[in-house]
Order: C-alpha cells, then structure tokens, then sequence
C-alpha cells in the first residue's frame, strides 16, 4: 500500500473512540496522580462527540476538512488542556494537504509534523517537559526518517509506533514543566504523563487502522 | 470603554468576578464571563467557542481584555482569539494579570476611560493592594552578612549621653568617607553593615556605652583609626556634661492657635467628626508600581530629581546657619548624606534599570523600606529620624512626579490633613475611611469642597499655617459647620462634648432623611422642589437616597477630566444614563462642558490666559469647539429619547451666545433625523445665570429659553469681582452680600414676569436661612449637594413662606453682609 484514503482516515478516527474508550480509566488513572483525574473522561468526552458527528464528518470534502472538522469537534467538546492541544493538532494536521483525498507517507508526514507544530506552538513546551510532546516530537522524527530512508508505509508506521512507546515510557522520569503537573515539581517523577500515554495510543490506533 | 472577559474553569468563579469587576465599575463596564463547560456531569474546564462568543459579545472598539486562570483557559483563549475575525482580533489583549485582582483593577481603569494598554496595566498592578498589606517577599540585597567580618578591627565606646544619633550617624559616615578604607560597623552583634552608609550606620541605633565594631580592609587604617579616637574624645561631637537637650529638629512654623486654644478654619462641608489626623506629608502618600521600558530616562529623571533636592537642602542649611547656627543646620546634614548615600541610590538605580521600576515607584520603595526601618527603632531619637526620611523621600517625589499627583490611601478611618486636595483625589477618597477633611488652603467654593459635600465628608479649609499644630496621629474633632478644630490632647471635654453633639446629629439626620423622599410643602401649603447638584452617577445615587427631587445641576465636565482624549458620545451616552438610571425617571437637567476657569483639562488646548476667569470658559469655548461640543449634543440628544433630561448652557453672558448654541443644537438634531435616530424635540433648554451681564437682558433671553438657573458661586464672583479661590479674600466672597441679593431679586422677579422658570443651584441653596430669604423673594426650586437634602427639606416643612416675606420685606435696604447675616441667621 503506497496511500492512506480519506475513508481509511474516517477509520481511524472511529478507532481512536474506541480505545479511548477502552482506556479511559487508566487515562484518567494517570491524570489522577499528578493531574486532576480527568484526561479519561475529557479524551472520551471528545471523542465521543467525534463519534457521533461521524457521518457529518465522513461527508468532508476532503482530507483537510475532515481534520479541521475533527480540530473542531474536540475543541468544543474536550475541555481541559488536551482540547485546544489536540483541536489544535488535527487542525493544523489537515492545514498543508490542500484538497487531497488520499495521502502518501511524505503527505502523512508533513501533516503530522504540522499538526505538531500547532501544539507546540499552543503549549509551549518541548521534548522533556513531560507532556504529550515526548511522544509525539519523537514520532515526526521517525516518520522524517523513514521517509528519507523510503521506507514502506507500514514499516514507517511500525516504527512509529515504536518511537513513540518509548517517548511515552520516558515521561515516567522526567519532571513536569508543563500543564498541571508542573505544580507537582519533583513530585511529578515516576508517573507517567496522561496526555503522552493518549498521544502513544492516538498513533497506535493510526498503525493498526493502516496495517 | 475597554471591554474585559473574565475566562475560567469554574462558571461560578467567572461569573462571581465578573460580579465583582461589575461593582467595582457600577455597570458602566461591559464585562462577560466564560467559564465552564455545558456538560452537567462534568461542568469544570474551558471551552474556546465560549470564550470567543464572550469576546464577541462585548466588542468594543477601545479594546477587550481577557483575563485567565489556568492551562487550558490560557491555551483555550488564544485559540479564541485566532478564531475571531481580523478586525476584532487585533483590538484582543489576553493578559497574564491576577484573575480576580486584575478584573477589578481592570474595571475601575476601564471605567474611568483609560486605553486598552492602561487596563492591563492596572489589572498587572492588581496585585499590589495586597501585597502591601500583606507585605511582599522582601529580598533584602543589602545587608550581605558575610561582608563584614573581614578586616582589622577597631572598637569604640559610644561616650554621648544621646548615643549614635543623627548628627554623630553624619560625622561617623563623613569621617570613613575621608579614608580609602571599606568600613563595616556593628553594634550589640547586628549584622554588620556599611559604616560608608548614612541609612544603614543610622538604624545600628548604638545607645550610650555600648560599643561600637568596626573592620577594617584598606591602606588608611591607621588615619582611620586615630580619626576615629579623635572622635571619640570629642564625645561624638555632642557637648560635654550631659546638659544637651536635642532641640525638635523642624521647629514648627509658628502656629496662630486663637485665644480660646482651638483652631479655627473656614466650614466647609458639615458635620462633625471625631478621629485620627493623618497629615497628608507622610505616610498616606503612596506611589503604584509602574512598569517603564524606557529606564534610561526614568534614571536620568530620578538623578535630576535627587540633585535638585540636595541643592534645595543644601540651601536651607546655610539659611539655617545663619538664622539659628551651626547646630540646627546640622540636621539637614543627616538631609545631605541621605541624598548622596551610593548604597540607597544604587539600589533605587537597580530597580529602575532591572526591574524597570517607574522612577517614582522605585524611590518610594527604597524609602519607603527605610523610613519603616527607623520606624521599627528602639530609640526614639532616631524613630523620629523617620519623619526626616519620609520628607526627603516626599520632596524627592514631588521633584519626580509632583506630589499633588499621588492618590491618597488611609488604611484605617481618619481625617486626613492636607496641604490642598484637587477634586480628582477628593472624588477617589474611599469615603469609609475619611472621617473629614482639613485643608490648609481653598475656600468655602472650591470644587474640592464642593465635591466633599456632596460626598457627605465634614471639611474644614483656609487654615494657612495654623495646620502645623495638628500632629500626625493626634486625635482631632472637628465641627464642619463651625469650622472649630480641637485637639484631644489639649481640650479632652470638648471632645467629648463634640461627641455628644455628634450623636444628637447623627440622630436628628436618621429622623429627617426618613422623611427625604416626602415632597416639601411649608406649613402655608407653598410647595418646592429641592433638587440635586452631582457630577458623577455615584452622586446621583446619594441623592436619590436623600431625596432629591431631580437633579437641577449635572456637571459633566468631571467627565473630560484626568484623561487624554475627550469622552466618546457613546461612552458620554452610557453615563449618562446611568445617572438617569439612577434618578428612576425623575428629571435631570444636564449642563454641558464648563471647561476654563479653575478647571483646566489638558488636551483641549485651552491656551495659557492671563484671566482664565475671564476667558475661554463654558459656552464661550464649546462655541470655538464645535466638534467637541456637537459629540456632547448628539448624546445628550440620544438621551433625551428615553430620559427626561433638560440641557443648560453654562457661562452665558449674551443673547448670541444662545443663539449659536442652538443652532448647533439643530444642526445635531438635523443630522439625527437623516440618521433616523431618535431624540425628544420637547427636551427643554436653559442656561446658567451667572455672568452679571444677564440680568439685563433677560426678557430678551426669555423668548429663546425654558428656564434660568442661577449660579450663585460664579454670580458672587463676577458681581463682587473676587476670585472664588483666593484665600485671602475668602473672609468676604459671599453670596449673602446685599448687592447679590438685590441681583437675585431682580432675575427671580424677571423670570417671573416673563414666565420663565427659574432655580438656583449655587452653594447659597444649601443655607437653611437663605433658603427662606429667597423664598420670601420668590424662588420656589433649589438644587444644592444630596446629603444636605432632608435638612433643607425639614427646613422647609417648618416654615411659612408668607411670613418669610413679612420678615424679610426690607430686604432691598440691607447695606452690609453682616446686616444680611444677622438678618437671616
Ligand atoms: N502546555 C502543554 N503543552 C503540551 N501538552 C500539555 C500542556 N499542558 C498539558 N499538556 C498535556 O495535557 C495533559 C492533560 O490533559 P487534561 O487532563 O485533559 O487537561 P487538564 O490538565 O486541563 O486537566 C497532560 O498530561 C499533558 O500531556
Ligand atoms: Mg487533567
């Protein structure tokens, strides 16, 4: 497979929801021990809303609306700070596809760097900081690589993935600069950050909607 | 007006502030909440599309401010904002301020019209109040502890009866300053400090025998050292034989206390208070902290202010030396050494260079901390010393910024002693804390006074220099109708019997204003109309509650004041409406801009005149100003759709004059009708009667006008040619002067027979006996300050208007001010 299609992204979003759903109370498990305990229901809060526009949704006119659309839906419906960051991000994901209804790796690629961009440029804050950015700053790299290493879509997905597990994984340790956690200062190392462990399963359920 | 959204987590909370913000700027505000989420099972959280609704809800051209809590709100905000479309986009400021300190600092600037940078400005200030009751975090950069404890060391027994005071402090700092030597002294194990210093080797507060350490580091230590001995056998400079007395170091001007021991000013506003004198000099001046970029000229500004000082000083100490001798012109000394002490005016710099403090803030800080220093010291020689540096900080000030500019803060209920208080202050008072107010100079109708008495503070003015004798701290009564000042310390009964008075008063004043809203009918059955002069919708609102029958006399050129720009007609429309508002339909004549005269207001460039007086005043300028005048029309115009509203013309001397007045008026009214915007054509029109010029021509007048109202404090003071302010004089400007009654007689009897209504809203109408003088010459409508409402009232009910003109039938022989005294007293 050399393109994802606009449906396959419909797809997606429709998986997000459900492991969303499915890990809501570990979500929110997370966010309790150094948040405020609710990532969990604000993620599905979200989601959920995406879920039931989903027909208006699918109707997109292309790529590019469908995530505009979808940045939308979640900044009205979110809540907490993962609202603007991932309304944000989906937004922006779609600003540079133009009117394509089907992507290519480099097309995947420069969304997902947008739309990273976007949340950076929201949050402010940078790999390290312990928030939704070790996973997904680490993801953009691998993604970079792969393209210029003309990997397959899969393979570039897989090892996506896998980059981002381990951002995930690394926001155990750190302390936290951003977002609510901050407050917590060291107290905030040994738990894992609740918005990275979203973002690690934003893009697994990309990988597996794909492969 | 700069519009705020207040952007939070909880709805409650936002809305709450907003409640808050709304209190502080009485409604005038457009302020709008966005909080929460519309999600019952979870409501807590920030939703951008709220936010931008908010914005968009309350747009206004002068800017919006946004203010925030946490995270997401910060985040969901800015998101807000890229939404919005370009036009309002860029008039949208998110500000990092406080949320509930900075919404209400935010709202008291806005209301006040200040711009969109101004707003966020104060609501980052918002803080402040707090800190300074709280006190902030004091990093103290100066007191290095491990500076000291190197060098050699020297020990000195302090030999002097009075111990290290100021003028030793002085000679001490002088003598290091000689030696290229770095000094550091202590005493009875204190931190060691600068003996370079003048404030610091001051509050060492080294008493008689104890002993004195001082390290040493440098190549002149011997020099140093038999220096130091040498002063020491001088015993510090003070005379031997411990006979010494320490003189008060600002010997009081002479005060003119009167035979009987009280003092006694001109009453300015009723009532009688008793409490705490805070003199205005010290401690109640506050300075804000003030961000300035521009620190280059902050610093230049705050090295100019210190030169011009130190060279001020250092001529009242030679005046000082050869008037009373070496001795009392030491003390400026201890003035001198402050002022060119490098460690205060290096911190002062730092703060203005790193902090980017204001000049103003940033001397007042320093000064501030050290007054407080000398406050906390054991000895009271140099506790006092603290009044010394709270002058010298206050003259530095006032070469900064000028003092006059300084809001005036109490922080517990006294009566404030001030040189002289402009109107702007008075009005920004927190009348819960002024008991009164004592000046040393104004008069009877400055507006200052005239703002204190419808603000309902007894006031007492014109004391010159017998103000001196009234001590910060000391407990006063004072008398505002008597204008009898007296001192606890010296006439504890009569404060006592001032209490008693005051009670009976406070009882009397809760009878008549039970009975204010009643209409006032004499007991022959003639009813009057007793209305309310205001300049503000706070004052209007006083004078509903003191039953007003209306306002006869709406100054609106408070309005222009203390700002930039001249007031939009929509913001001039909202205001004005509110003082409707506030009068629930009750009518409201509104007089338009009275600049000129003692009322000076910047940007409308009224040129420097020899006789402001005499000059460009009222009508005569708005008549020169169309464009400022016609913004004024149109929203009185506005008005007048919906509230009962009448407009006056102030200072009108010709017939001309209202002519082109109205002229204008219906070129206004013109352009309203093609705006198809809706006005009254039945709102009436009148003017001021208070150039003298106008008695003669009134017929004239009458054919163009709806009604005459008199104004007694400009009509004394062009009849008498006696310049209202002018202290010197203020013993005989008076409006009960025969040849002013005569001339009220005369426009009261005009007006009748052309019949044309006439009132008068000069300060006269609020003297219970003048009111039944001019009601035996006819006058049936006064308009005087609120508070003083229920006591004209109850004035009026208990008299019997055919027996007034009996009495006063005479009138027209009275030939001297104290026969019209006698008369009506
Ligand atoms: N400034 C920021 N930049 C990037 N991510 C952030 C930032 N602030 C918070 N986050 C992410 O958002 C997550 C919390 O989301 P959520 O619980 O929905 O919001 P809230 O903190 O408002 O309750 C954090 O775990 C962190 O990963
Ligand atoms: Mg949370």
């Amino acid at each position: 497979m050399v393109t994802i299609k606009q449906t396959q992204l419909i797809e997606w979003l429709k998986n997000i929801t459900l492991v969303i759903r499915e890990n809501k109370d570990i979500l929110t498990a997370l966010d309790s021990e150094i948040g405020d305990a609710d990532h969990g229901f604000n993620m599905e809060r979200g989601f959920n809303k995406v879920s039931e526009k989903i027909d208006e949704l699918s109707r997109s006119q292309d790529i590019a609306m469908l995530m505009k659309n979808t940045g939308m839906t979640l900044i009205s419906s979110i809540g907490g700070a993962s609202g603007p960051l991932y309304g944000t991000f989906f937004m922006q994901a779609g600003a540079v596809l133009g009117d394509k209804t089907e992507i290519t790796l480099t097309d995947l690629k420069n969304s997902i760097e947008n739309g990273v961009k976007g949340v950076k440029d929201r949050g402010r804050a940078s790999v390290g900081d312990k928030t939704m950015i070790d996973v997904l700053e680490p993801a953009v790299q691998s993604l970079s690589e792969s393209v210029g290493e003309n990997l397959s879509l899969e393979q570039a997905l897989s090892n996506m993935v896998d980059v981002a597990k381990n951002g995930m994984k690394s926001t155990i340790d750190m302390i936290a600069k951003k977002g609510r956690a901050s407050y917590l200062g060291e107290r905030s190392i040994g738990h894992q950050d609740a918005g990275a462990t979203s973002s690690y399963l934003i893009l697994k359920a990309l990988k597996e909607t794909i492969n | 007006m700069v519009s705020i959204v207040i952007v939070s987590h909880s709805k409650k909370l936002a809305e709450g502030v907003v409640e808050l913000a709304q209190q502080m700027s009485q409604n005038k505000v457009k302020i709008a909440a966005a909080g929460g989420l519309d999600d019952e099972s979870s409501p807590i959280g920030t939703d951008a599309f709220k936010i931008k609704e908010a914005i968009e809800s309350v747009d206004s051209e002068d800017g919006i401010l946004v203010l925030m809590d946490i995270g997401s709100a910060v985040m969901n905000a800015e998101l807000a904002t890229e939404m919005l479309p370009e036009a309002i986009m860029k008039r949208v400021l998110l500000c990092e301020a406080p949320l509930v300190e900075g919404a209400i600092a935010a709202a008291a600037q806005s209301m006040v019209g200040a711009d969109l940078k101004a707003v966020a400005k104060e609501a980052r200030n918002g803080i402040q109040g707090k800190e300074t009751l709280l006190g902030a975090p004091e990093e103290d950069v100066h007191l290095d502890k491990t500076i000291a404890t190197k060098g050699r060391e020297i020990r000195l027994i302090v030999p002097n009866d009075l111990g290290l005071h100021a003028r030793p402090a002085v000679r001490l700092v002088e003598i290091t300053n000689k030696f290229n030597n770095e000094v550091n002294v202590s005493v009875n194990d204190k931190p060691f400090v600068s003996a370079r210093s003048i404030s610091q080797v001051g509050t060492l507060g080294a008493k008689k025998g104890d002993t004195l350490i001082f390290k040493v580091q440098g190549d002149d230590f011997s020099a140093f050292e038999n220096a130091l001995k040498q002063f020491e056998l001088d015993n510090f400079g003070d005379p031997k034989g411990g006979t010494i007395k320490e003189k008060e170091v600002k010997e009081p001007a002479k005060t003119i206390v009167n035979k009987c021991g009280f003092i006694q000013g001109i009453p300015a506003s009723k009532g009688i208070s008793i409490g705490k004198a805070k003199v205005l000099k010290t401690e109640t001046i506050s300075v804000d902290e003030e961000i300035v970029e521009a620190s280059l000229e902050e610093l230049n500004k705050f090295k100019n202010a210190v030169v011009r000082v130190a060279s001020e000083t250092e001529e009242i100490r030679q005046k000082a030396m050869g008037h009373h001798g070496k001795e009392d012109a030491e003390i400026f000394d201890f003035h001198l050494l402050l002022l060119s002490d490098k460690e205060k005016l290096k911190e002062v710099e730092q703060l203005i260079e790193k902090n980017h403090f204001s000049a103003a803030y940033a001397w007042f800080k320093v000064f501030s901390a050290l007054e407080a220093k000398y406050q906390e010291m054991s000895d009271e020689y140099l506790r006092e010393r603290a009044s010394d540096i709270a002058e010298i900080r206050n003259k530095v000030l006032d070469e900064i910024s000028g003092a006059h500019q300084m809001k005036i803060v109490l922080h517990e209920p006294s009566i404030l002693v001030v040189d002289e208080i402009g109107p702007a202050q008075t009005l920004s008072l927190d009348t819960d804390k002024v008991l009164g107010i004592i000046s040393k100079t104004g008069g009877e109708t400055s507006h200052a006074t005239i703002l204190a008495r419808s603000l309902g503070i007894p006031s007492i003015t014109g004391l010159e220099n017998q103000i001196d004798a009234i001590k910060n701290e000391d407990i006063i009564g004072i008398d505002g109708s008597t204008g009898i000042i007296y001192l606890e310390k010296t006439h504890p009964e009569k404060i006592n019997a001032l209490r008693v008075e005051q009670q009976a008063e406070e009882k009397l004043f809760k009878e008549r204003f039970s009975k204010a809203k009643l209409p006032a009918i004499s007991s022959d059955d003639v009813e009057f109309k007793i209305l309310a002069n205001v300049s503000s919708p706070k004052e209007a609102k006083i004078a509903y509650t003191n039953g007003a029958d209306g306002i006869g006399l709406y100054r609106t050129e408070f309005l222009y004041m203390n700002r930039e720009t001249p007031p939009k007609e929509e913001e001039q429309y909202e205001i004005y409406k509110q003082v409707c508002e506030n009068m629930h339909g009750l009518p409201v004549t509104i007089r338009t801009l009275d600049v000129g005269g003692d009322k000076p207001i910047p940007y409308l460039g009224i040129p420097e005149e020899s006789n402001p007086f005499l000059g460009l005043r009222g009508i005569r300028y708005c008549l020169q100003n169309t464009e400022i005048f016609k913004t004024q029309l149109r929203a009185l115009c506005r008005i007048s759709a919906d509230y009962n509203i009448r407009i006056m013309y102030p200072m009108v001397g010709m017939l001309e004059e209202v002519l082109a007045a109205n002229t204008l008026l219906a070129e206004v009214r013109y352009e309203l009708d093609q705006e198809n915007i809706a006005y009254s054509k039945a709102m009436e029109i009148g003017i001021m009667v208070e150039v003298p010029s106008v008695t003669f021509i009134l017929p004239q007048l009458a054919k163009y006008l709806d009604f005459l109202s008199i104004g007694t404090n400009d009509l004394t003071q062009y009849l008498l040619a006696m310049d209202r302010e002018n202290t010197l004089l203020s013993k005989n400007y008076s409006a009960l002067h025969p040849s002013v009654i005569n001339a009220l007689s005369k426009i009261i009897d005009g007006a009748n027979k052309e019949g044309i209504e006439v009132s008068l809203c000069g300060e006269l109408a609020s003297n219970p006996g003048a009111t039944a003088l001019l009601s035996a010459l006819g006058l049936r409508k006064y308009s005087m300050s609120g508070p003083v409402i229920p006591r004209i009232k109850d004035a009026i009910r208990n008299m019997d208007v055919s027996n007034n003109k009996e009495e006063f039938k005479g009138f027209a022989e009275w030939s001297t001010l104290d026969m019209v005294k006698k008369a009506i007293s």
